[in-house]
């Protein structure tokens, strides 16, 4: 086996989120390892030994096992236990909850499915077991081969660059207006998502700030402009508005590309991260706190999802309870006043980077990728559920374009198939 | 006052093992703030002051007319029918998932495997479970990790849903987290159990203690093997497999397999004995009492990762410093508070050695067990159980049976009746069934 195809839902770009930038480290890792070649077409996946999306149309994913190529999904994170977090600020919407159901459906068509499996975190893995013994996947036969079914899912973590971030022009002390050179800067990155707590840091660094005034708070990726921020960063911008400390303690700043996030980084003295208590926290992995990791800024984030409890473990900054307003504040002065800690901090950060780094953590998917590939005796929940995935896909496409529309999409669909073959 | 039922699968009283101990201390923590009514089998009275009896009745539909006249039933598994009919009424439902049923069927079907109707009754056990989960109104399991294998067997079933979500976030209103806790009252050594009552234990000998059963999923060879190689050093090591028989647990092929590998090394009856019975509940604070050490062994597999051993937490109560196998909840407590030795599956020149740290490092055994004092708090009946009471006294949305559960029901019956047939065939089935009419007449 040496031809490996990556799908990858967009080409590589300049402003990636995390699972695009999973999908292409992920394909640069294997290529010390396989012939890797990186489509976004789904239509070139035929004819490869094996194929690593993070998901596939259910009729294509089957038509590929058929013709010999071994399916294995990378499940970036539990589609439903996203949905549910965004739809809950949401006002009730028929259209987007049958929506989040159908992808959830997908996600469940390809565990019942795929070869082989690979997620983020031991406990997301324990989440993903219980989802493939629901779909009836983990038989005797399957713990007769494996006892521990690694063979059937196993764990990559989010990786870290192999390369260091790298200075660039200054992007925010003496650039933007009100933060200075001697300045102490904490940096949120990655947005403000609504299961993400912005206003108990946003607490804590104003109570901070009136005996360290230099203490500042930089959001990134949020655009207080923006009609369409998530609930959570609009209560942010709020907040630091109403209270005046807008532009003077707390900054937001737009999106920036994922190549100059390092000026961003390096310019920062502390990365941090708050979240909710929240079915999805326990089983997150937080892509942007790899990013303090990477360079090297101690961290201080909540404590109880998988990175929370390495950033406590190895101690590579502070863990807090939720919505605690006086542990964060107790943690920001600590690692402004101490800096022997943040020296210890930073130690222990240089041994987490080269544990995560890319070419480390693709390992087990590199395992999985050459193992054989074994019939799946499909199991009949997937068969119902493919059936009722395609109802529920054609009830939504109904209800988004009226019926000629959909008859015209399936039309489409039809013909990119003929086409394909 | 709150109406429950604690419908235990296993007898309650003299000789219990790990579910009936469970039925045992939940029912006596929640008498404290409800009605509280035990039905176990044979259970005519067993001693706890405010919790009732009741005979377990033959079956389920007799189940479920005396259960729907309580308010809230809290049970490991409920037959079917049962479980339908409870579905449908005003009765609660509360189950107990903390045994891992699917990883431990695997492990222990693997080896007794060449029985078709081993596999069938692996599926019926499988929808049997599926439908709990899809009707039950809460759940409690024994770890963080088996729950968040739970929540994705629920999310699959669409049981974590956006109104819920929208009341509870964290969906500990559905599921929530119940270890098994330690007795309040020290142990108390009662009349000599093990030196100077089995022949070949001397007064003065070191015992490690394997204080459960053999089942097919823990690996006593390797410490069996440990032990061999340290005849060879010392001759006080003495190895004792405590209770070999389970009440209700048939005997495994690894509690065989134990002997005969023990036997083929001559250790029986010198360095490694196996006391045959089960010790009753009360007894058992004797043998731990005069144990040196807790041991405790399993292979690396999927019952491992949810496995809670209660044996471990008896090793606690009594202050005996544990050498088990890395991996499992309980093995991983031992090594992040230093309780003991956790090491790697199939490691017999690491067991030996700790079990040599163990016998005879004072200083660690006594920093050991101030360790263990500050863990033991955490592991009381009255503490583990708070989450238990805080669903018992929930007043939460009913769930209706979806078509999911009514798929399923379909299913079980067609595969009852497949396993009939293919157990005693097409004449046996009908005569069965011809039987089991006239009976209901």
């Amino acid at each position: 086996m040496n031809r490996v195809a990556v799908y990858a839902h967009a080409p590589l770009a300049a402003s990636m989120k995390s699972p695009s930038i999973r999908t292409h480290q992920i394909a640069r890792a294997l290529e010390d390892h396989f012939e890797v070649a990186v489509l976004t077409s789904l239509s070139e996946l035929g004819g490869f030994d094996a194929v690593v999306a993070q998901k596939l149309p259910y009729a294509l994913a089957r038509r590929l096992r058929r013709g010999g190529t071994r399916v294995v999904y990378d499940l970036y994170t539990p589609n439903w236990l996203e949905a549910l977090a965004i739809l809950e600020a949401a006002p009730t919407d028929d259209l987007l909850l049958r929506l989040a159901r159908v992808e959830a459906y997908s996600q469940e068509l390809a565990l019942a499915s795929g070869d082989a499996f690979v997620c983020t975190s031991e406990r997301q893995r324990d989440y993903w077991l219980g989802v493939l013994a629901k779909l009836g996947r983990l038989d005797i036969d399957a713990f007769g081969r494996d006892p521990t079914f690694r063979d059937l899912i196993d764990v990559v973590h989010f990786g870290l660059p192999v390369e260091r971030p790298v200075a660039g022009e200054r992007v925010l002390k003496g650039v933007v207006p009100g933060i200075d050179d001697g300045d102490f800067i904490l940096l949120w990155a990655g947005g403000i998502l609504n299961w993400t707590d912005p206003l108990t840091v946003i607490r804590a660094v104003l109570e901070v700030a009136r005996s360290r005034p230099a203490v500042k708070l930089v959001f990134l990726g949020v655009d207080p402009a923006d009609p369409d921020l998530p609930v959570a960063a609009r209560e942010a911008v709020e907040l630091s508005s109403s209270l005046g400390v807008l532009g003077r303690t707390v900054f937001f700043h737009s999106w920036v590309p994922y190549e100059q996030r390092s000026g961003f980084l390096l310019e920062s003295d502390v990365g941090v991260a708050a979240y909710l208590d929240l079915v999805e926290t326990r089983l997150a992995y937080r892509a942007r706190l790899l990013d303090y990791f990477w360079a090297g800024l101690p961290t201080v984030t909540t404590g109880g999802d998988t990175l929370g409890e390495l950033v406590s473990e190895r101690q590579l900054g502070r863990a807090v309870g939720f919505r605690d307003v006086a542990g964060w504040t107790d943690a920001i002065r600590e690692l402004i006043d101490d800096e022997e800690a943040r020296r210890r901090a930073k130690e222990n950060l240089e041994a987490i980077r080269s544990e995560l780094a890319w070419p480390r953590v693709v390992e087990p998917l590199v395992r999985l990728l050459r193992a054989p590939t074994l019939p799946i005796s499909r199991p009949r929940p997937a068969r119902l559920h493919s059936a009722v995935d395609r109802f529920e896909r054609l009830r939504l496409s109904f209800a988004m374009r009226g019926p000629l529309g959909a008859a015209r999409a399936q039309l489409a669909r039809l013909g990119g198939r003929v086409a394909a073959r | 006052m709150t109406k429950i039922l604690l419908f235990s699968t296993e007898p309650v009283g003299a000789t219990m093992s790990g579910p009936g101990i469970r039925s045992f201390h939940l029912a006596q923590e929640l008498a404290r703030e409800f009605r509280v009514t035990l039905m176990a089998p044979g259970a005519a009275g067993v001693g706890l002051r405010g919790v009732e009896s009741l005979e377990q009745p033959r079956a389920g539909r007799d189940l479920a007319r005396v259960a729907q006249a309580f308010d809230v039933v809290i049970a490991r598994r409920l037959p079917l029918g049962a479980m339908r009919r409870l579905a449908r009424s005003a009765t609660r439902v509360v189950y107990d998932l903390y045994v891992p049923v699917l990883s431990e069927q695997l492990a222990m079907l693997d080896a007794e495997l060449g029985h078709p109707s081993s596999v069938r009754f692996h599926e019926a056990a499988m929808l049997e479970l599926r439908y709990a989960l899809a009707t039950g109104d809460a759940f409690v399991c024994a770890s963080e990790r088996q729950r968040d294998f739970w929540l994705g067997m629920l999310g699959s079933l669409g049981r974590l849903d956006l109104e819920t979500y929208r009341r509870d976030p964290s969906f500990r209103s559905l599921i929530d987290v119940v270890p098994f806790g330690l007795p309040s009252e020290e142990p108390r050594a009662g009349a000599p159990a093990l030196r100077g009552v089995i022949p070949g234990i001397g007064e003065r000998d070191r015992i490690l203690l394997w204080g459960g059963g053999i089942w097919n999923w823990l690996d006593p060879l390797t410490v069996i093997r440990a032990v061999a190689v340290l005849t060879e050093r010392r001759r006080d090591v003495r190895l004792v497999f405590l209770g070999s028989e389970h009440p209700e647990v048939p005997t495994m092929t690894m509690a065989s397999q134990a002997f005969e590998l023990a036997r083929s090394l001559g250790l029986v009856g010198r360095a490694v004995f196996f006391r045959g019975g089960w010790v009753p509940y009360d007894e058992r604070g004797s043998y731990l009492l005069e144990a040196d050490v807790g041991v405790s062994a399993h292979f690396d597999s999927l019952e491992t990762r949810y496995a809670f051993r209660t044996r471990l937490l008896d090793y606690l109560w009594a202050g005996l410093p544990t050498i088990t196998t890395r991996g499992d909840d309980l093995g991983d407590l031992v090594a992040s508070r230093g309780l003991g030795r956790a090491l790697d599956a199939g490691d017999v020149e690491g067991w030996a050695g700790a079990i040599e740290a163990m016998l005879d490092d004072e200083a660690e055994r006594a920093r050991i067990r101030e360790r263990i004092d500050d863990v033991r708090e955490v592991f009381t009946w009255s503490h583990v159980a708070r989450p238990l009471m805080r669903l018992v006294e929930r007043e939460g949305a009913r769930v209706s049976p979806g078509a999911e559960a009514l798929a399923l029901a379909i299913e079980h019956l067609v595969l009852r009746g497949r396993t009939a047939f293919e157990i005693r065939g097409p004449v046996g089935l009908v005569a069965s069934r011809a039987s089991r009419l006239r009976l209901r007449r």
